[in-house]
């Protein structure tokens, strides 16, 4: 699952069409928006770093994100010598006011600038060589306790430079802005996507473990306990037999707890241990 | 290869920074105060950093040599490491490292003169004992040489003294500036092996085990003290038959005679590394092996199993080499 947050209106509306992204209904505090397979949200924060950690925080609570799910931060910002439409890609983040710093990795293939991004408090006509916001900070103060640093990533299009002054900008601007850039864009929010799915298989127990303890009472231990084995059997079978079907079939009984993780524990005690050959590059 | 250098300010002008920063004109480049602030920071994820590691470029202000374990020896009486670089180029699913450290980057300290004046300061102090150097620690002692030169420029520091002695652990074929040079007899590439069957399925990224005997032989030929380090041990159906498969492929290509030592050790690692390392990998057998944790919180394979593979590899190494270059890591029963 992937949450795109971006600040403002003209940002996010090209994004929402190509997305496809739907009102979720019932949010207040800012307005959500996320596609119908329910793998990519939307967050518009308003402007301003606080404003952006807030919409973060409120997102990251909505959808009880964990360390699975990807993030973007996506928007216009300025810069003194890019060229107008130009996007590109953050290394460094700095909170201008509190001197605070984030370092995302960069995991995926982009063929982008890679740009350090200075949020400031208030648009700035001192261009720089390199990226100016209002809202980068905020995203990456909110995030960080929730996203590891190589999902959460900042996309900037720029929208001003030195010849080109921010005055010039207006909603319709800034939304072909972002409309020139949506291949980037969905490229970038789809290799989020294949990592962030990555994670999720690595990090979820599993549908074998759904379905064991449906039903049926595991305690805490006991479950941490299947969780293990669960995943030392999907090791040693890399082919797969099921091990839902093995613990129920040969039960005579509906199995407990205590019989499911017995019964595995053999299992895993006595399968060979067969080392599988990588796949060729 | 490298996209994102970070670098410390500190050693922005340091020339061995400048020279590593122009092997890779297109990386984009970002300034830190220290590499702390970007290497094992919380939230990082070793596995999906290892698709794109980044260079981080610092400085080591302390500890640039630290005692080895006893049990690492090859017979020098002081025994220490350094680790001029973090992090290895490879991705062997057993490696300590994925435990160690929450990222893949790859820090390279470029104040190599610091660890030279802390290494030569080493050698005066140990007199008429033997010092030994390990560099392979943390990190592949050869894979990135073209970029770093590390022996280069740490190889002077043992010519004429013979009382001490430098091990460059790898896995690397990347020997060019070996051949280049004359040999030292004080300093062993020692290569580390597993089976073709168990390299193929976890020493991702390094070069297949033919290409590392290859290496070795011109080594050797070339008149370098060369060793042979089979540790971890891994277990796995026909372990036995394969490891006495590459025993009998290793010395029908080099010289016995010649060799400088061997070293075996079962697989192992500290509990939290393991944990960490089984996190990561889940899908990946060898942490779903018969393991068990010793009395010193270090997770190996149970006692039978681990007594059986280091006997039977002792007494097929001994029947290769004399005793005295064998140098297990831990007791055989």
């Amino acid at each position: 699952m992937i949450h795109l947050i971006s600040a403002l209106k003209p940002e996010a509306r090209p994004l929402l069409e190509h997305f496809d992204l739907r009102p979720l209904p019932g949010s207040r505090a800012f307005p959500v928006y996320q596609n119908r397979n329910g793998d990519i949200t939307l967050t518009r924060s308003g402007m301003g770093k606080a404003a952006a950690a807030a919409a973060t925080k409120w997102t990251r609570a909505l959808f009880k994100a964990d360390k699975s799910h990807a993030w973007l931060n996506l928007g216009i910002a300025g810069h003194a010598s890019l060229p107008l439409g130009q996007a590109a890609l953050v290394a460094k983040v700095t909170d201008a006011a509190a001197g605070q710093t984030w370092f995302p990795s960069r995991v995926f293939s982009a063929a982008l600038p890679v740009c350090e991004l200075l949020t400031i408090e208030e648009p700035c006509a001192d261009y720089q060589e390199v990226l100016f916001d209002m809202e980068g900070a905020g995203f990456f103060s909110a995030v960080s306790g929730c996203a590891t640093t190589e999902l959460a990533q900042t996309l900037k299009v720029v929208s001003d430079n030195a010849e080109h002054p921010a005055e010039a900008l207006t909603p319709t601007r800034i939304s072909r802005l972002i409309e020139g850039n949506l291949a980037i864009i969905d490229e970038l929010v789809r290799q989020l996507l294949s990592l962030a799915e990555g994670e999720r298989r690595r990090l979820h127990p599993g549908a074998d473990y759904e379905a064991l303890v449906r039903g049926r009472r595991f305690t805490a231990t006991q479950r941490e306990q299947l969780k293990t084995l669960l995943r030392k059997w999907r090791a040693l079978q890399p082919e797969g037999r099921g091990a839902t079907e093995l613990v129920t079939k040969e039960a005579t009984g509906p199995a407990d707890a205590a019989q499911i993780i017995a019964r595995l524990r053999v299992e895993v005690e006595n399968a060979p241990i067969r080392l599988t050959p990588q796949e060729p590059a | 290869m490298i996209e994102q250098i970070y670098l410390e300010a500190a050693v922005a002008d340091h020339p061995r920074a400048r020279a590593i920063m122009g092997r890779f004109p297109a990386a984009a480049i970002a300034e830190c105060d220290r590499y702390t602030e970007i290497f094992n920071r919380k939230a990082q994820n070793f596995r999906l950093q290892k698709r794109k590691p980044a260079l981080i470029l610092a400085q080591k202000f302390n500890n640039h040599l630290l005692p080895s374990p006893p049990e690492y020896a090859i017979g020098g009486e002081q025994n220490y490491y350094f680790s001029h670089m973090l992090n290895c180029l490879y991705d062997c699913r057993y490696c300590f490292l994925q435990g160690m450290h929450r990222s893949a980057h790859y820090v390279v300290f470029v104040n190599y003169e610091d660890f030279i004046a802390a290494i030569e300061e080493k050698i005066e102090a140990a007199g008429r004992q033997t010092a030994h150097f390990f560099s392979g620690y943390d990190c592949d002692s050869l894979a990135l040489e073209p970029v770093t030169h590390f022996v280069e420029e740490f190889l002077p520091v043992f010519e004429g003294r013979p009382r001490a002695l430098l091990e460059l652990r790898t896995k690397s074929a990347q020997i060019r500036s070996l051949l280049a040079r004359e040999p030292l007899p004080n300093c062993v590439v020692a290569y580390s092996f597993t089976p073709a069957e168990i390299a193929s399925a976890l020493e991702r990224k390094a070069p297949p085990v033919d290409k590392r005997l290859r290496a070795l032989q011109r080594l050797q030929a070339h008149g370098w003290p060369v060793g042979l380090r089979f540790d971890p041990l891994i277990h796995q159906e026909g372990a036995r038959s394969q490891y006495q498969n590459l025993f009998a492929q290793v010395f029908a290509r080099i010289d016995a005679a010649a060799l400088h030592s061997v070293t075996l050790g079962s697989f192992r690692l500290p509990k939290p590394y393991y944990k960490t390392l089984s996190r990561l990998h889940p899908e990946e057998a060898l942490f779903a092996s018969p393991l068990e944790e010793t009395d010193k919180g270090v997770i190996t394979y149970r006692k039978p199993v681990r007594d059986e593979l280091l006997s039977f590899c002792r007494d097929a190494l001994l029947s290769y080499i004399p005793e005295d270059k064998f140098f297990p890591c831990e007791k055989i029963a």
